[in-house]
């Protein structure tokens, strides 16, 4: 029942506080999200996605994902320093399902609102009203994650919204040497795209982090 | 998959669908974060605009009678039904058997451990300054939904109208009226103490639902041959006593 709250709870917030408060607050849930989790370490990259695989990591709260084995990461020495990971269903999609279900009408307009408010002020990365807080949770967890004792970072790759909306972030493309055309074709069965790898051994310049930032 | 549930409507009932706990999580912290920013009061004053803000949203109903009323409560075809699959129990006692927060509650839990103390605080604000009904913080959502709910359906014409008997916590802890108010409540719901032990046992909340007393139907019933007869409202009944418990 709370998921459902959310709409008009997020439509009061922006009415009293404006949009980016509710993307403020929304950012800092996800933080202390990933916070309360707390820490794990796994020995290596097999075991770490055994465990994703298995649904016993801290980032597969969110639910079933899926590791790209074909998508290994490695250095300029060729040794793997992460890799592509892929979320089946979009965490809000149960929630926007339930609302037209139970409440008989259209996802309201507030949805739209942050989601654009989120493009366009913070990055170009959100298809959902809760991305703000699903994406910080993905990027915030990932610090707590360390395989081989080395922490971990995460990038957000893409997302597909429940209505086929397809958002894919170009900085993390170029970062991470990846062809377009593969997301597109992983995007048919997975709604949410991201990497994870060592961190500070991908040089993205460009490339925004969502708990970063800071919005108002 | 939600997005696979979706497709066989009809055969599911919109409660049934499959939920993401996450989110639920997520809006639990938040409200911790309300908690810690603004205060119990300022967390209690959000819950409860959350509730009402909700209910506000859902579309009005009207029945033709009251058997009319029950037989949708317990199809599932009511809003009062919709979100936390309220049932008949006996007389004019209504009951949820599962709470539509514990699957939240649960994850939480097992995601992150205990709850924080502010749930505890919220609680006896509430019962303090509000209502004495609550037992777990998620309670003051339910009541202020049910609260605003009810004044949208409508039977013969009339609102709802409604009263919190008792709520069971996560942890098994039961909220009953306060003394006193046991008698009036169960008189009014046409049900035993027995059969409030019983609803109370095998249920997570029972509320008292009831239809408008019969000078108000009379009244309802007066006005509608009135309109149809084209003429003004001009028959005048006295008003009834206040409804007991609830609000």
């Amino acid at each position: 029942m709370l998921d459902i709250t959310m709409f008009s709870l997020a439509a009061d917030m922006a009415e009293k506080a404006g949009l980016g408060s509710v993307c403020d607050y929304w950012i800092r849930v996800g933080k202390t999200f990933a916070k309360r989790i707390g820490t794990e370490n796994f020995v290596g990259w097999p075991q770490f996605n055994i465990a994703t695989n298995e649904c016993r990591t801290a980032l597969t709260v969110e639910g079933v994902v899926r590791v790209m084995t074909d998508m290994a990461i490695t250095d300029k020495e060729g040794e793997i320093i992460g890799y592509v990971y892929a979320l089946v269903e979009d965490p809000m999609v149960a929630c926007y399902n339930r609302w037209i279900a139970i409440m008989g009408q259209a996802i309201p307009p507030i949805d739209e609102q942050i989601i654009n408010y989120y493009n366009e002020n913070v990055r170009p990365t959100a298809v959902t009203l809760f991305d703000p807080m699903n994406q910080t949770f993905r990027e915030e967890a990932a610090n707590y994650l360390t395989v081989a004792d080395a922490p971990l970072e995460a990038f957000q790759i893409a997302a597909r919204s429940r209505l086929g909306v397809r958002r894919i972030y170009k900085p993390t493309l170029t970062a991470l040497d990846l062809d377009e055309r593969y997301l597109v074709s992983l995007l048919r069965d997975h709604m949410v795209v991201y990497a994870l790898a060592q961190k500070g051994k991908i040089e993205a310049p460009e490339y925004v982090k969502a708990s970063t930032l800071k919005i108002r | 998959m939600a997005e696979q549930a979706i497709l066989t409507r009809g055969r599911v009932k919109p409660q049934d669908l499959p939920t993401n706990p996450i989110i639920d999580v997520a809006m639990i912290l938040f409200l911790e974060d309300i908690a810690e920013k603004q205060g119990v009061d300022g967390l209690c004053a959000y819950m409860l605009a959350q509730g009402a803000a909700l209910a506000e949203t859902m579309p009005p109903e009207d029945y033709a009678n009251w058997e009319e009323f029950l037989s949708a409560i317990n199809e599932g075809r009511s809003i009062l039904s919709a979100l936390e699959g309220l049932e008949h129990f006996s007389g004019y006692c209504m009951v949820t058997p599962v709470s539509p927060f514990h699957e939240a509650m649960i994850t939480y839990i097992r995601l992150m451990g205990e709850m924080l103390e502010a749930h505890e605080k919220v609680v006896n604000y509430y019962n303090g300054t509000v209502m004495n009904a609550s037992v777990e913080s998620m309670n003051l959502i339910q009541q202020s939904f049910r609260k605003e709910l009810v004044k949208r359906v409508t039977v013969a014409g009339k609102p709802v109208r409604y009263a919190e008997i008792s709520a069971k916590a996560y942890s098994g802890n039961i909220k009953l009226p306060p003394e006193g108010w046991v008698e009036v409540l169960l008189e009014k719901a046409e049900i035993s103490m027995t059969q409030l032990s019983m609803a109370v046992r095998q249920n997570n909340s029972v509320i008292l639902l009831y239809p408008p007393g019969e000078k108000e139907m009379a009244e309802a019933a007066a006005a509608a041959s009135l309109k149809v007869l084209g003429l003004k409202e001009e028959l005048k009944f006295e008003e009834e006593a206040p409804a007991a418990g609830g609000d």
